[in-house]
């Protein structure tokens, strides 16, 4: 796979407002021997300090053999413990932290992911690490892509007024990137559906490019730092200008 | 929203079950974001065969299995059968066959032109090769296997 030539600034914000990220999520998927049944319960008893009861999503009620069965489910978690600012979702093969309302920032991000991992050491069933991920979804009103310094052509000229949804997969360093933009999505904001674009970017390491519990965290610092240079390098520098841009 | 790359297989018009809409699993594939690289590089060197018997270990074996609660297919593993596999040579006229060991490891065996075995065993942290015609068994660091394969399996 190729790299995308994103064109680097100088300095990339710490901050932009209003603030686009609808969710943020790290994950590492794994293998383990331990049975499904009760990993739950092994989890819950380290967490249960600032996260409530696992509560079962919607794939839990499908038979174990179905589930198996289909690999789209392969990856999707089947219970998740709600706190007052992230949830934490686990599956067989699976287990992510993803802030909850208004994106709270990298440093309480970081911390939590911190927190978490030494509480998934004690827990005891993570066996071999399959995939260490990073996703950000970020959302704005209206069409993005006449903002953004990629965008699809047709015959030469600049697609425009049309749905778009294109996905991208590219490597940057040791990252795969996988980037998704779509002008055409409802997004439940506060309560309220609005319309308009997203700008989705997972960045994940293979089995071979981490150890969960030695070099995680510097990893996933790793990936945000890719995830600000992709984001803020793709939008159209006219288009930052408005966004009223915080540098340190 | 809490899945990071999701996989989306399209499919063709004879298997959609309602217009245009839902469908079921398809003859067509669509690699998962990332991962064309590795699936065109099994479908050319193992085949239809070694493709779909990596689909199934990793699909159904990725926990403890088996009546002695075998250990879940390594990702680590299949880490290192990737990289070797796109570097070896396996000869035309064989037929690669995939194993998953109980240690969850990948087992790539073949048979040579004279019909004597070629195993290697692809572990987390070391792997083995095994040649049936020079008697030959040795078990080295992963980082050491393509110097040993080079050395051991010339083109």
């Amino acid at each position: 796979m190729a790299s995308l030539c994103i064109p680097e600034l100088s300095e990339v914000p710490t901050r932009i407002t209003p603030c686009p990220i609808l969710e943020a999520i790290l994950e590492v998927r794994f293998v383990t021997s331990t049975p499904w049944s009760v990993l739950p319960g092994l989890l819950f008893q380290q967490i249960r300090r600032k996260y409530g009861d696992p509560k079962d999503l919607p794939l839990v009620s499908l038979s174990e053999e179905i589930r198996r069965s289909e690999p789209h489910f392969t990856y999707l978690p089947l219970v998740s413990f709600e706190g007052p600012h992230f949830s934490i979702r686990l599956g067989p093969r699976v287990i992510s932290l993803s802030s909850r309302g208004a994106y709270p920032g990298w440093s309480a991000i970081h911390a939590e992911m911190s927190w978490l991992v030494e509480r998934i050491r004690n827990a005891g069933f993570f066996g071999e690490g399959e995939r260490l991920g990073m996703r950000y979804i970020d959302f704005f009103e209206g069409d993005l892509f006449p903002s953004l310094r990629i965008r699809p052509v047709c015959a030469d000229d600049g697609v425009e007024g049309v749905e778009i949804s294109m996905t991208l997969a590219f490597e940057r360093e040791d990252f795969q990137a996988r980037l998704i933009l779509n002008n055409s999505v409802a997004a439940d904001i506060g309560g309220q559906v609005r319309n308009g674009s997203i700008f989705d970017l997972d960045l994940s390491l293979g089995a071979g490019q981490f150890d969960f519990f030695d070099n995680g965290l510097g990893r996933f610092e790793s990936a945000h730092r890719h995830n600000k240079e992709i984001f803020f390098g793709l939008l159209q520098p006219e288009f930052l200008s408005t966004l009223s841009p915080e540098y340190d | 929203m809490d899945i990071l790359a999701p996989t989306a297989p399209y499919t063709t018009s004879s298997h959609f079950l309602s217009g245009t809409g839902d469908s079921s699993p398809g003859r067509v594939r669509c690699f998962e974001p990332g991962e064309a690289a590795r699936e065109r590089l099994i479908l050319s060197k193992l085949g239809k065969s070694g493709w779909g018997r990596w689909q199934y270990f990793r699909q159904c074996f990725s926990g403890g299995w088996g009546e002695r609660r075998q250990k879940p297919l390594s990702p680590r593993s299949q880490e290192v059968f990737f990289s070797t596999l796109a570097t070896l040579d396996i000869p035309e006229q064989a037929t690669p066959s995939l194993f998953l060991t109980d240690d969850g490891h990948i087992e790539l065996a073949w048979r040579d032109a004279d019909g004597r075995a070629v195993q290697i065993e692809f572990g987390a942290a070391t792997s083995e090769l095994y040649l049936e015609s020079e008697g030959f068994e040795a078990t080295v660091p992963n980082r050491d296997l393509p110097d040993l394969l080079r050395e051991r399996l010339p083109a």
